[in-house]
């Protein structure tokens, strides 16, 4: 069984007058030691999904639908107290900015251990030993001194090597990480890249990566689940889909794309147009027909379901994949 | 993108800039005798990482600071330590444009008013032409004119980002000094930018200097590329030349970072140590050495001099240097 599966999740905003529906009808599985990258541009649920899952979302306006099972556990009727103990202990997140992260206030060693002492029961002592061990393992040289400094004493780079940390203290099965190198240079980001692959295979942990970066997930993840408007459109294992993506935004993603592998960075295609706003009413069209490059009068009838192309591919498009094969017309483009 | 005849006489020319900072821990030194030319037309990209000094040079080239020494002329007049009144009639030909239209655009000016304002103070202030001029600028950025009234909050980033470009173009520079423009935007909305800004560049010769430290944007738009670690510019090449044969260890290092979409190999890649070192204290010799995997004896001795490699850019690396004993 997946370690986390979800089905049908939706998360709607709702304000005086009107509201958002950010995420829609996402359902997608997790296996053990498995990483999926959610990506995706600013505002197309990502985050929100992640944030759903976790129950951290209560508070807010939000309104949530679905399912989501983690290790046999339903996520969405879970008690507050017992969420609590989920996270942290057995699914751990790491954030885009770690300076918003850590507690300024707070030297490293008091962060990490108030962690290992609520989550694990540990007294100071060995919370403080565990903390050491898992800062080096995470490649803070000479941990036992840094362990007292604050977090304004680090670089960027030092400072999401402790976030990382301070989430694998309790043996998380499932990491999530939202943006977690968005914020550092790349020659930073690889170091850290590098460090997640090792980590996976030491620690046999799931991870569902979401970022913007197309880039990060094809080095890291071994599936890819791209969202648009609030819903996966395109799911395929990652090579397959950076080779042969089979949803047109998906397709002009990879084009709008800049690539340093390629003479004069690829032949640039912008995609047309901006996201749509996304409201509470029913979707009558393909959400991304308006701005899609091979759109014809069938996306404008319906919204296409997201259904299987093969075991491991699946798309929202009503376009067939020999379809989506033959050259973009140029006229569409905007 | 369109190949460049290069006239004689460069739009930009830096010579031997430093710019410094007195700090508690004592002088900082965040650009290093810096040279460069940037001629009309051309488009340099100026790469590297946090504090590699890149914005502190974007900031003395348009005197927002003082340089420590070296020379700056724009279109042959010297620039560097003028005063703010001898500087203005100059400044219109070299216009910046931020990273975060969000915080440059004023909130509470209508992009109208912001425009308006832009094209009275460098003297295109007739009242009777100016909202036609408006209308121009916003239609050569790609704006719907009829949107002119609105306010920045109305506008998505990238629609944001081309405000700031317009009200840049407003006084008709010559070159847009463009410190990570693309940065906070959506791929899909930069490459529109990106696309903008090729095509102001064809229809009226500006020229950029782009900074950023995404690689990828570098090799789309520009024409040569200069690498800048700890304050100094470590090569500059023509851009295919920098992608396909980069001359510095500190290049090959940073290209070596980037993911691939089509990522080969995972793993197993050559990367970088540590991090970068404080300014405040940079390493003796070649800054670059501690962290170099190719570096030899003379690196922590000697600073690198500027050793010419193909297609007139240089690299200041001893691997570089024709009279070099040391194993290449």
């Amino acid at each position: 069984m997946a370690l986390l599966s979800v089905s049908e999740l939706g998360v709607d905003f709702v304000t005086r007058g009107s509201g958002v529906r950010a995420v829609d009808r996402v359902s997608f599985e997790l296996e053990n030691s498995e990483i999926v990258g959610l990506v995706g541009e600013s505002g197309s649920g990502k985050s929100v999904t992640s944030l759903a899952l976790l129950g951290l979302l209560s508070g807010t306006s939000a309104v949530t639908r679905g399912a989501a099972h983690f290790g046999g556990q339903d996520l969405m009727t879970l008690s507050d107290t017992k969420l609590r103990h989920l996270r942290g202990n057995r699914i751990a997140l790491v954030f885009q900015d770690p300076l918003t992260s850590l507690n300024p206030y707070l030297t490293l060693e008091d962060q990490l251990c108030e962690v290992a002492e609520v989550h694990l029961g540990h007294p100071h002592k060995q919370a403080r030993e565990r903390a050491v061990e898992l800062l080096t393992r995470v490649g803070i040289g000479d941990a036992a001194r840094r362990i007292r400094e604050y977090p304004h004493q680090l670089s960027g780079g030092m400072r999401q090597r402790v976030c990382i940390a301070m989430a694998l203290l309790c043996d998380p099965e499932l990491l999530i990480l939202d943006e977690p190198t968005t914020m550092l240079d790349v020659t930073i980001q690889a170091q850290i890249l590098d460090l997640l692959r090792e980590l996976r295979r030491e620690r046999k942990m799931s991870i569902l990566l979401i970022t913007h970066d197309l880039g990060v997930v094809a080095e890291l993840a071994d599936r890819v689940l791209v969202m648009y408007a609030g819903r996966i459109v395109e799911s395929a294992p990652t090579a397959e889909l950076f080779a042969r993506p089979l949803h047109p935004y998906t397709e002009a993603l990879l084009q709008s794309t800049p690539r340093i592998d390629l003479p004069h960075g690829g032949t640039l295609r912008p995609i047309a147009g901006l996201p749509p706003r996304l409201s509470l009413a029913k979707v009558t069209e393909c959400v991304f027909a308006p701005r899609c490059a091979r759109v014809r009068v069938a996306c404008r009838e319906r919204e296409p379901e997201l259904r299987p192309e093969s075991a491991s591919h699946a798309r929202r498009c009503v376009l067939s994949a020999s379809e989506m094969e033959a050259p973009i017309p140029t006229e569409a483009r905007g | 993108m369109a190949e460049i005849s290069r006239p004689h006489e460069p739009l930009l020319s830096v010579r031997d800039l430093s710019v410094e900072f007195r700090t508690p821990g004592g002088p900082l030194r965040a650009v290093d005798a810096v040279s460069f030319e940037i001629f009309p037309g051309e488009t340099l990209a100026l790469v590297g990482e946090s504090g590699s000094g890149k914005s502190t040079l974007a900031r003395a080239l348009v005197g927002l600071l003082k340089p420590h020494a070296g020379r700056i002329e724009l279109d042959g007049a010297p620039i560097a330590g003028l005063s703010r009144a001898e500087f203005r009639p100059l400044r219109k030909k070299l216009q910046l444009v931020f990273q975060d239209p969000h915080a440059s655009l004023n909130p509470r000016l209508s992009v109208s008013a912001t425009l308006s304002e832009a094209l009275m103070l460098h003297g295109h202030g007739d009242r009777r032409t100016l909202d036609a001029r408006v209308c121009a600028l916003l239609a050569r950025v790609g704006l719907d004119p009829a949107l002119r009234q609105r306010y920045p909050h109305e506008f998505s980033g990238g629609q944001r980002q081309r405000i700031s470009v317009a009200r840049a173009l407003a006084v008709e520079p010559a070159l847009l000094l463009c410190d990570e423009v693309t940065s906070a935007l959506d791929v899909s909305v930069q490459a529109q930018l990106i696309e903008l800004l090729r095509s102001l560049q064809t229809e009226s010769k500006l020229s950029y200097l782009f900074i950023t430290h995404d690689l990828g944007v570098v090799r789309s738009l520009a024409h040569r590329v200069a690498v800048m670690y700890l304050g100094r510019i470590v090569e500059l090449q023509a851009t295919e030349a920098f992608f396909e044969r980069p001359q510095h260890p500190y290049s090959e290092a940073l290209l070596a970072s980037i993911p691939r979409l089509r990522a080969a190999t995972h793993g197993a890649k050559p990367r970088l140590i540590g991090e970068v070192p404080s300014p405040l204290h940079p390493p003796a010799g070649c800054a670059f050495h501690p962290r170099c995997p190719r570096a030899f004896e003379r690196c922590a001795r000697e600073i690198p001099g500027a050793y010419a490699v193909e297609a007139a850019g240089f690299s200041r690396c001893f691997l570089r240097d024709p009279s070099n004993s040391a194993p290449g």
